[in-house]
């Protein structure tokens, strides 16, 4: 659901479109994915199709800005909660020498590290599109940012909240999680209308890259609380603070990096988490087709294991091979190492290009998981291999 | 960055070619200070945009093709800052590299990833890998900046019956993909329409063919713009044709990596 006025903003920038002077850019992408479940689950199929579908447009409106349009659709072929589209971007951009304003819905990335999105708090994560939570639904705001030779200031203003999707305890392409989504609390009165905001500065100082965020509002991860009526759990979303550092430090080959957090929701205990690593570029090797790179972080939250992620004290270690060919092909080795509980989460990644147009994907999800304590036991359910056709145009 | 990495290869051949012109095989020294004031007499294009077509073709005759839309703009004090920006194949559409080439000091490069709006640094030591799976490297297509280079071994030479100059020219660079660079230069114009490139062993790795060359200012500015590179021991080549180049209002603002994704 979406208040009025957002969906007047997404109307007005579809219906300007047509209207705009020139075309910058135009296109998309629809693509097929079969998805696999490696361990059968009672009830629940070992398998579903999806549709999904992307159009991206971009318009100059003469001196008067540019209008911004990418949508996104999923469809599940077998199962109606995976049905649903968004609007990652929907806004109006007017820029001048040294400032710009942006309008309507947009997405924002901030971060240097690969293994999650830590500070990245702007937008709210969509786990049905990616377990790995590096996929966001888009997020209505009013932004201004100020640009200065060597930094950047962002000042947002965010009137509308985006609520979670879990998917629910029936739908296995969800997070398996029985969490009744439709209806929310909030700790604030005015629920999902509460107008958040956040600031970032950043700037670079020779090979050193780093932002300080400020967040003041609504929390987008939510706590899951029992109901004494139902036994599914219901999101509560807080209000709170969040202090966000993120930094790249680059020496020749080797990317040093660090997010890290502070969370102070209101009437709870604060909690902080990090972030820490390096990102080594080793090039090719010997005659090897492909170029090596290496990534090991280090994952850590104050909240133990009341963090609603797994990634407590957990080390991540990836490996990135990129084949020098025409396919772009590039193959991802991603590896999660509970250091209190000894349990691994793998994913392997394969993509390559099969025409100009044409598209493939191959992905493995892999999880080791004994004790029941540990946050990825129940996700031994999701162990999955999935195969993607996408053609591009 | 091509074109520009490429002119400056001209002027730098040109700048030892004038040389050659006074002394049959020049100093270094000499050849260095020529090719900095050749420089500076060719600069003042300034802010340029252009797009390429990259045609990629295998060994055995298939082929892939690249569109990129190209910006560039020189810096009197620094080297010259480039986006490249991916046109085609569309799952790439959007796909940005800035450049920051420095004088002497590594260069700095950023990528833009279109799909998740995300600005990051990435290594430029990388300078051997493949360019987009073509047979340039990153190095070739890097801004060319003089005091990268040793340049030396002056002489005369005959290219398709036509006589050129031979410039020798070494990289002072870490992690480079060659041990020396030997450009033909036209003796009329001082511009390369050959240069080879020499690996560890001193074997001819690659060879890149250079012409349609046009003139942008009455001092000059040549540029040049069909480019073909071979691999010798793949057997793949890879083909740059570029359409006409524009002067842009683009100030050196545009080329800051945090407004990355901005120019389109």
């Amino acid at each position: 659901m979406t208040p009025r006025w957002a969906t007047v903003i997404a109307a007005s920038v579809l219906a300007l479109c047509p209207c705009a002077a020139q075309v910058r850019k135009a296109g998309g992408s629809l693509a097929f994915s079969e998805l696999y479940y490696l361990k059968d689950k009672p009830g629940y199929a070992g398998s579903t199709g999806v549709l999904s579908g992307q159009l991206e447009a971009e318009f100059a409106l003469q001196d008067l800005g540019r209008l911004s349009l990418k949508g996104v659709a999923h469809y599940d072929l077998r199962e109606g909660k995976g049905r649903y589209a968004d609007l990652p971007v929907a806004k109006y951009a007017y820029a001048q020498e040294r400032w710009r304003l942006d309008l309507g819905f947009d997405t924002i990335f901030w971060g240097v590290v690969e293994s999650q999105r830590l500070v990245n708090v702007v937008n709210q994560v969509d786990p049905l599109r990616s377990l790995r939570g590096d996929v966001t639904l888009g997020q209505p705001m009013l932004a201004a940012t100020w640009f200065g030779e060597r930094y950047k200031l962002e000042t947002l203003v965010l009137p509308w909240f985006r609520e979670r999707r879990f998917g629910g305890s029936t739908y296995r392409s969800g997070l398996l999680l029985s969490v009744d989504e439709r209806d929310p609390l909030y700790q604030d009165s005015r629920g999902r209308r509460h107008v958040d905001h956040a600031v970032r500065l950043s700037g670079r100082v020779d090979v050193l890259e780093a932002g300080l965020s400020l967040f003041q509002g609504t929390l987008r991860e939510p706590r899951l609380v029992a109901q004494a009526s139902s036994k599914d759990l219901r999101p509560l979303y807080v209000q709170g603070q969040q202090i966000g550092l993120d930094a790249q430090y680059t020496r020749g080959a080797t990317l040093f990096k660090l997010e890290a957090k502070q969370v102070r929701p209101r009437n709870e205990p604060s909690f902080r988490a990090a972030v820490y690593g390096f990102e080594q570029a080793l090039g090719r090797i010997g005659r090897a087709p492909f170029d090596l790179s290496v990534f090991i972080e280090h994952n850590w939250d104050s909240r133990g294991e009341a963090a609603p992620n797994f990634l407590q004290n957990d080390l991540f270690m990836g490996l990135r091979l990129d084949f020098a060919n025409t396919l772009a092909t590039v193959l991802t080795l991603g590896l999660f190492q509970d250091l209190d509980h000894g349990s691994r989460l793998g994913r392997v990644l394969l993509e390559t290009r099969l025409t100009d147009e044409l598209s493939l994907a191959g992905e493995l999800y892999l999880v080791s998981a004994k004790k029941p304590q540990d946050r990825l036991f129940g996700a031994r359910d999701l162990e999955q291999v999935s195969v993607k056709l996408k053609w591009n145009f | 960055m091509l074109p520009r990495s490429l002119l400056a290869w001209v002027y730098a051949c040109t700048i030892a070619a004038v040389g050659l012109v006074s002394l049959p095989v020049a100093a270094s020294d000499d050849a260095l200070q020529t090719m900095k004031q050749r420089r500076l007499l060719s600069s003042g294009w300034n802010s340029s945009m252009s797009e390429m077509k990259m045609t990629i073709v295998e060994a055995n005759g298939a082929t892939s093709v690249r569109e990129l839309r190209q910006y560039a703009i020189e810096l009197a004090q620094d080297g010259n800052r480039t986006i490249n920006i991916f046109l085609k194949p569309k799952d790439v559409d959007g796909l940005a590299v800035l450049t920051h080439s420095h004088k002497r000091d590594s260069d700095d490069q950023w990528l833009y990833l279109p799909s998740s709006q995300r600005v990051k640094r990435i290594s430029s030591s990388n300078r051997s890998g493949a360019f987009a799976g073509s047979e340039f490297a990153y190095e070739d297509i890097s801004s060319f900046e003089v005091e990268k280079y040793t340049h030396a071994e002056l002489k005369k030479g005959h290219l398709d019956g036509q006589p050129v100059l031979l410039v020798s020219s070494t990289p002072l660079y870490e992690n480079s993909g060659y041990s020396k660079l030997v450009s033909h230069l036209d003796p009329s114009t001082y511009q390369p329409r050959k240069i080879d490139f020499y690996n560890s062993r001193g074997e001819i790795l690659k060879t890149l063919g250079i012409g349609g060359y046009t003139s942008h200012t009455a001092q000059g500015a040549w540029r040049p713009h069909k480019f073909e590179m071979v691999n010798h021991l793949t057997g793949r080549r890879t083909q740059i044709e570029y359409g006409p180049y524009q002067r842009t209002s683009v100030d050196s603002e545009a080329f800051n990596p945090n407004r990355l994704g901005q120019i389109k």
